[in-house]
């Protein structure tokens, strides 16, 4: 019996036969003569892993905009929000590391999550980048408070029973940390009231049902003159708000590096780090006033270092964390 | 500041061309969005969100309301004609809607669904206008121990929606308080029933479950019905409500309005509470609560009137006071602030026409949106004619993609296919969604509340007394809830006393 194809059949099965020859060419996840072009070759995916307009994800489209310049491709944001940042460190962690993942780090997921909770990543997971943002965690009250200075407020939180509601935009995160540590550094006791958000927080700080907060970002009261800051957990005063005194100069060493840098994953080639930080710095280097203000409008600072300062930051917020997660009786085993 | 230059300032803005053809395409993206079920408002917005860059700040928040509040009209369409909701706010509308489409009624449905909308559209545009300020200044009173009253009163409410058997719906919303549970608590920062997984460290998300029990499941449904699914009466009688229609719905549209604008206020509040609510309302001062359920026309005008104003109402803090009472105002809070304007309460001192121009838009945006739904109605009800193994294939695609695009998990669409099952054993042993979805809506909002008040009233209850807001909220809840056991409103038979 002849094999063969029909007669009248044999123009659809050479196309079909030609459709899945094709496609098979193209299954390739990345078709090899572009792999020989230097990186970048295609856009690169930036993971932000909190929602969309949230203080990462502005930071970040800041710098985006100007390092994709350097690179010569875009950076796109690729939401993951979940688990408190951790969800999308977790994904870049286990992402390929050919240069087209990059996750836009912080240090609660990367320092914080993993030690207070059960993750299978890690800070050693991860290739830090230098940094290029903070969000100063600070003190705040409402504009009309009876307290203008912080030592009037510690003041009072002595003398008062039961001690104060603070809010904060969570329990073990940074803020209760720095609640816990004024605790500890003042002699007082705050009780923390967990907010889901800075947001939220500060809601309720302007309705008055907390005396104070402590959080990151002031949505724009502070300009407004509802919101008054008491200290912020930084190492110096913050460039444009000279009014507002740190807590170490008043005696408290409570410093929470609420920095950003990006990240990739472990074992990323050396060339395309390089290139990467690379194109980072003439970014800065070229749009300095561009990028201050840009980040600036969205309540942040800029804070360019370089990768092993920055490494060297984060590792000094693990030790911190490390020791008080464990007085604090959180550690994750 | 006088009233008439303001709205002069407004229409003045709005009426630019451009800022017109923004406001349109808005609610143009909206409206389609809001048909799709599972793909919403927030993930619309948020990829749209890099494409404001290059506008002007005032066009760019024009046409993000738009989508947002174009999508409470469009998310009532799927609702109505196949029984799946489009958005999480239109839940409600599928208990009646539906069976008014089966009833051959899809028209007058989804007429007084899109007149209801602009009736709150526009109600919540004035009032905004007028009360702004005080207004915000009042959502401010509420604290943790005035939420969780609040939401204490919300769950009363609850028994309300039950059409079918109360012990039912009671087990429905003690599953709906568990599946709240799910998730890292913010008050301790433990997590409960995560199993370590990422995306349950914030909990099940609320579209994955609506769209699985909701609209995976009539997927289901009718696949297995599929033999006996003849005929709905796809007879459409007429294509827009009749005079009896509106005379049953203009008092449950207003009162849909003041119940949404009120919700969709306070920060946390929302459309999805908000029609719950509105409905639950209805059912209850309605002559025939009995007819809830099968189609009662004040069942849909309700519920969507109450999502419009909330939507709208969403705006105030803000505008007002630069708090977003949701996620969809945060992003458009990110969305000032990378525009230079800081959000607070001098935006409407500094940014005038920012403010009285979203305020043009959103009537202008209301009548776009009621020309844009009312004439497709006889386009949407042909719909119905589509047979049914082609129609069901696209909407779970749809729901599949939608649900997708939300967060990107692909674990999240399989919790929705997972409760997608459920839902459909659901119905088939009829256990009714709509308790479970506002006990699990309500519930975790509820316990933050509780122990927020508590740590700041050192472990005390009165607080919940003392503070006037609550005590009174607290008193209706009870009030509600001992009312059918008042000798006054029990029902006498005709001829006297019994015992």
């Amino acid at each position: 019996m002849k094999i063969g194809i029909p007669k009248g059949k044999r123009m659809s099965a050479a196309l079909v036969f030609g459709a899945l020859a094709f496609s098979l060419v193209g299954l390739h996840s990345s078709p090899s003569w572009a792999a020989e072009k230097p990186y970048p070759n295609r856009p690169i995916n930036m993971i932000v892993s909190y929602a969309p307009a949230s203080g990462t994800d502005l930071g970040s489209k800041v710098m985006a905009d100007k390092v994709s310049e350097f690179l010569g491709q875009p950076l796109i944001s690729v939401y993951k929000p979940g688990g408190g940042g951790s969800l999308g460190a977790a994904i870049v962690a286990k992402a390929k590391p050919d240069g087209y993942t990059v996750l836009v780090g912080s240090v609660t997921p990367l320092v914080l999550s993993p030690i207070v909770k059960k993750m299978d990543f890690q800070l050693e997971d991860f290739i830090l980048l230098g940094s290029y943002s903070k969000i100063p965690i600070w003190l705040v009250v409402k504009k009309d408070a009876r307290w203008k200075t912080l030592k009037d407020f510690i003041e009072e939180v002595k003398k008062t029973p039961g001690g104060f509601q603070v809010g904060t935009y969570g329990k073990l995160t940074a803020a209760d940390f720095v609640l816990e540590l004024l605790n500890k550094y003042a002699g007082i006791k705050q009780v923390n009231v967990p907010f889901k958000s800075s947001g939220e927080a500060m809601t309720s700080l302007l309705g008055g049902h907390v005396e104070a907060c402590i959080l990151s970002g002031a949505a724009g009261h502070l300009d407004a003159g509802t919101a008054r800051i008491l200290a912020a957990a930084e190492e110096e005063r913050l460039d444009g708000l000279p009014d507002v005194p740190t807590f170490k100069e008043l005696g408290y060493p409570i410093l929470m590096p609420s920095i950003y840098c990006f990240a990739f994953p472990k074992g990323t080639p050396k060339q395309i780090v390089d290139r990467f930080q690379d194109a980072q710095n003439k970014a800065i280097q070229k749009y300095p006033k561009e990028i201050k203000e840009g980040l600036r409008r969205v309540e942040q600072w800029a804070e360019f270092r370089t990768p092993q300062e920055t490494l060297k930051k984060f590792r000094e917020f693990q030790t911190l964390s490390r020791k008080m997660a464990q007085e604090l009786g959180v550690e994750a085993k | 500041m006088d009233l008439l230059s303001n709205l002069q300032l407004a229409f003045s803005v709005i009426f630019q061309p451009g800022n017109l053809l923004f406001c349109f395409v808005g609610c143009l993206i909206g409206t389609l969005i809001g048909v799709l079920p599972g793909l919403g408002p927030v993930a619309t917005i948020s990829l749209l969100l890099p494409s404001t860059f290059h506008i002007t700040p005032v066009s760019a928040i024009i046409m993000l309301a738009g989508i947002y509040y174009g999508a409470m009209y469009g998310g009532s369409i799927t609702s109505i004609l196949v029984n799946i909701p489009g958005e999480a706010a239109s839940v409600i509308t599928c208990l009646d809607g539906y069976q008014m489409a089966r009833q051959g009624r899809a028209g007058p449905a989804l007429g007084i669904s899109a007149f209801g909308s602009f009736i709150a559209g526009t109600l919540a545009t004035m009032m905004i206008m007028l009360v702004a300020p005080p207004l915000a200044n009042f959502a401010l009173k509420f604290g943790p121990p005035e939420y969780f009253s609040l939401m204490f009163l919300g769950l009363t409410v609850l028994t309300y929606l039950a059409s079918g058997s109360m012990v039912k719906a009671l087990m429905m919303a003690c599953v709906g308080i568990f599946l709240g549970t799910i998730g890292t608590d913010n008050i301790s920062g433990i997590e409960r029933f995560t199993y370590h997984s990422y995306t349950l460290m914030d909990g099940i998300g609320l579209i994955p479950v609506i769209m699985g029990l909701f609209g995976i499941s009539e997927v289901l449904l009718n696949i297995d019905q599929a033999a006996r699914q003849e005929i709905y009466k796809t007879r459409i009688a007429n294509l827009l409500p009749s005079l009896r229609d509106w005379k049953d719905s203009i008092l449950p549209i207003i009162r849909g309005t003041f119940v949404g604008f009120f919700l969709g206020i306070l920060p946390g509040g929302g459309a999805v509470i908000a029609s719950f609510a509105a409905y639950a309302v209805e059912k209850k001062v309605s002559k025939h609560p009995e007819k809830f359920g099968t189609g009662a026309i004040e069942g849909v005008a309700s519920p969507e009137s109450a999502n419009n104003s909330a939507s709208q109402g969403a705006f105030i803090p803000l505008l007002t006071l630069g708090i977003p009472a949701n996620v969809v105002m945060a992003i458009l809070l990110g969305a000032l602030l990378i525009h230079n304007i800081k959000p607070g309460p001098l935006l409407i001192r500094d940014h005038p026409d920012l403010f009285w121009g979203i305020l043009g838009s959103m009537y202008i945006g209301n009548i776009m949106l009621l020309i844009l739904n009312v004439p497709l109605i006889g386009m949407w009800v042909k719909i119905l004619k589509i047979p049914y193994p082609i129609l069901f294939p696209l909407i779970l695609l749809f729901c599949l993609i939608g649900v997708y695009s939300v967060n990107n998990n692909i674990f999240e669409v399989i919790i929705m296919i997972v409760f997608g099952i459920i839902g459909y054993l659901m119905k088939k042993f009829a256990y009714e969604g709509a308790p479970l979805i506002l006990a699990f809506v309500l519930s975790p909002l509820m316990e933050n509340a509780l122990r927020q008040s508590l740590i700041m009233s050192h472990g005390s209850f009165s607080i919940f007394f003392t503070r006037s807001i609550s005590l009174f909220l607290i008193a209706s809840a009870l009030f509600l809830l001992l009312m059918p056991l008042l000798p006054w409103f029990r029902k006498r038979p005709k001829g006297g006393d019994f015992d």
